[in-house]
């Protein structure tokens, strides 16, 4: 196939820390962030460099790692399923809250809605059940009802708060 | 208080949300990423997440900002795992309960049903708790769509000493319905009083409600489960007759059942309280700006008229087994008929039939209706009794309120005329959908977000010779929306404006109560 110079097949993204890091065409499509960088299909063969100003080499790696993996594995087979069950468990094992929390950042500023959707999925896995007190410590946000508002919200879904758990 | 999403209350969210950012040393999550955690999570952590702060019971106002209709189905035999397998399935997204409908197999303790559904989805909503013949939804572990039907046909007629089969199953119908409010309403009737004077009451009980809490003084929709053994066609003509034409009225004529209304106290039980029905109202909420629910119905009809028309010529009732003991001329001639030669005729007409058919009389009934005080006003309605037998002397059929004088035909369950009705459900269901996008563009369309069935026990995979085929009208037409049902022994619906299908006998004859039909009840919304 190969007659003129090979066109280069990876796209070079410069996280905020640490080297550059390669990625197939594939991969970089699904960051609606840099698609106006790739969309001429010329410029793939440049050697340009996209910046990343907001995502570190941590979370880049984190999120081309999760990517091909689950391209690679579309395929829906029982012991497919099982074995991405298994490494998206892993994925988050690694992961703390406030890290987990920043490679959230990370997915939302490159616009990766799979990466998106399965780590909102996690942190709606973590806070799921917990107190009101707990879920605002996790996200860092401030109460800012008075006493009777809150009371007043509680009341209206006093419902839900049968067998949560207390911090 | 949930307000309707604005754009001016967005800024202010976000605006707020920026305050703590600096407060909580974290890069804070924007809005748009809370909504997409907040959506993610079951019911009951959703509404705590509503007390986090002032901007997230924003974004869970946006999240939920339609109406939605949430339903599970389980047939497993153990109570406790059955109602904990439909809750959780029911609240595994984000809804805020508004009322609860539960219907069950008669193997499960009523009472004890109650309390289960309750503990889980709070004390101050109505819940109606009823039993089936047969239950229709989607499995809450498997997702498997289900008709199940069961065993001997559930009757209250004989009383205290009737024969039931042991039937474990449960179908949840959990709805979420900003901009109504809903309340369940008892027709109550202390012994030795007329029912005529409690279906008054009853009305104006319904009317009452709506108008404490919306601007009319009348209901948009009630869903209506009678008690097993007493009549509910009088309730329902007298209902047909009080409400305004845009009033759904559906139910269940053969239920028994225990509710618990969102203002009281106590459960209340249908064969225990001197309550013979039982019905969950829901009215507009005047104190609410949103989009607009609708409900919509339409009828499979399952019967065809057979032989000629005849007149009643002498009426006995019998009150205490609540039947009708009849003797007619055919229509037009003298002679007058006893219940074998009238039968004989009519069997005769039905001999090429393979299986033999369920009969009925359907009498045509002019009567002067009235509530109160108010002046009688004359109106004509069809009502369908059930053939029981005849002799040399009478024709026998179920129910009272036949008088002499009254027209009467022959129908016969008919699987044919039923496919055949099946289809313009199908198509007058699709005409909801082409409706709402032809009239509006992009998100205003109408959306079906719900359904419920009322189905007769006559019917289903015995009938058709295929399962799912009573619902088949609605899945097709709406797939993954959700929908549970019953099969039922007396299925109800009332001609209303947002009635599709046909009408028998024309529409200046109303029919509420139907036999070996399906009754479809449709929720829709449009966005403002």
């Amino acid at each position: 196939m190969a007659k003129t110079p090979e066109p280069k097949r990876t796209i070079s993204l410069k996280p905020c820390d640490g080297d550059v890091i390669e990625v197939s065409p594939m991969i970089a499509k699904q960051m609606q962030t840099i698609q106006s960088f790739i969309e001429d299909d010329s410029f793939i063969a440049t050697t340009t460099i996209i910046p990343l100003p907001n995502v570190t080499a941590f979370q880049l790696s984190k999120i081309i790692d999760y990517l091909n993996y689950h391209s690679n594995s579309k395929a829906v087979a029982d012991n497919v399923k099982e074995s991405t069950k298994k490494f998206d468990e892993e994925f988050l094992k690694e992961l703390e809250h406030d890290k987990l929390k920043e490679l959230l950042h990370a997915a939302n500023y490159l616009n990766v809605k799979e990466v998106l959707d399965f780590l909102c999925q996690a942190v709606a896995d973590l806070i799921q059940d917990k107190s009101v007190k707990f879920v605002r410590k996790f996200f860092g946000v401030v109460n800012d009802y008075s006493v009777e508002e809150e009371e007043d919200i509680r009341r209206t879904h006093a419902w839900a708060f049968e067998g949560v758990e207390e911090d | 208080m949930e307000d309707p999403p604005s754009s001016s209350s967005s800024t202010k969210a976000r605006a707020s949300n920026d305050s703590n950012t600096s407060i909580g040393g974290l890069n804070l999550l924007n809005d748009d990423l809370v909504q997409n955690i907040l959506a993610r999570l079951p019911a009951p952590s959703f509404a705590s997440a509503a007390c986090v702060t002032k901007s997230w019971n924003f974004i869970c106002n946006r999240i939920l900002f339609r109406p939605k209709l949430s339903t599970a189905l389980s047939l497993n035999p153990l109570l406790h795992d059955a109602v904990n397998e439909v809750v959780n399935k029911v609240l595994s997204e984000p809804i805020r309960p508004h009322f609860a409908i539960v219907n069950v197999g008669s193997g499960f303790e009523l009472s004890e049903t109650l309390q289960l559904i309750r503990g889980r989805l709070g004390f101050n909503i109505p819940v109606i708790v009823s039993v089936a013949n047969g239950i229709i939804g989607s499995d809450a572990v498997t997702n498997e769509f289900k008709e199940v039907k069961w065993g001997v046909l559930f009757s209250g007629f004989s009383g205290d000493g009737y024969t039931r089969n042991i039937n474990e199953g449960i179908v949840l119908t959990v709805g979420y319905l900003p901009g109504l409010k809903v309340e369940a309403i008892p027709l109550v009737r202390p012994s030795k009083t007329s029912q005529a004077r409690c279906i008054d009451d009853f009305v104006m009980d319904i009317n009452e409600y709506s108008a404490s809490v919306s601007i009319r003084p009348f209901p948009v929709a009630v869903i209506l489960i009678g008690e097993a053994s007493s009549d509910m066609k009088p309730v329902m003509e007298k209902l047909d007759y009080a409400m305004p034409k845009d009033t759904v009225i559906v139910g269940d004529e053969r239920g028994c059942f225990i509710y618990r209304s969102a203002n009281d106290s106590r459960n209340a039980c249908g064969r225990r309280g001197n309550i013979e029905s039982v019905a969950l109202v829901f009215a507009e909420d005047r104190d609410r700006i949103s989009g607009k629910i609708k409900f919509h119905v339409a009828l499979s009809n399952g019967v065809s008229a057979v032989g000629s028309k005849y007149k009643t010529a002498s009426v006995r009732t019998s009150s205490t087994d609540s039947s009708t003991w009849l003797t007619a001329r055919r229509e037009g001639q003298q002679e007058h008929l006893d219940g074998q030669t009238i039968l004989h005729d009519i069997h005769e007409l039905l001999e090429n039939l393979v299986e033999s058919p369920d009969l009925y009389i359907g009498v045509v009934k002019h009567r002067k209706f009235s509530i109160g005080v108010e002046k009688p006003m004359p109106r004509t309605c069809i009502a369908y009794h059930g053939v029981v037998g005849g002799d040399e002397e009478y024709l026998y059929v179920d129910g009272i309120g036949i008088r002499t004088g009254d027209i009467f035909q022959f129908y016969r369950s008919d699987p044919n005329s039923a496919s055949a009705s099946l289809t313009k459900v199908h198509d007058s269901l699709r005409n909801i959908k082409l409706e709402g996008n032809s009239k509006t563009i992009g998100d205003n369309n109408v959306d079906v977000f719900g359904g419920l069935i009322f189905a007769c026990y006559g019917r289903g995979e015995s009938f058709f010779g295929h399962e799912n085929v009573d619902s088949s009208p609605f899945l097709e037409n709406f797939p993954g929306v959700p929908l549970a049902g019953i099969f039922c022994g007396g299925e109800m619906v009332r001609p209303c404006t947002t009635f599709f299908g046909e009408c028998q006998e024309g529409s200046s004859i109303s029919c509420c109560l139907h036999v070996y039909s399906t009754v479809y009840l449709v929720m829709s919304y449009t966005p403002l």
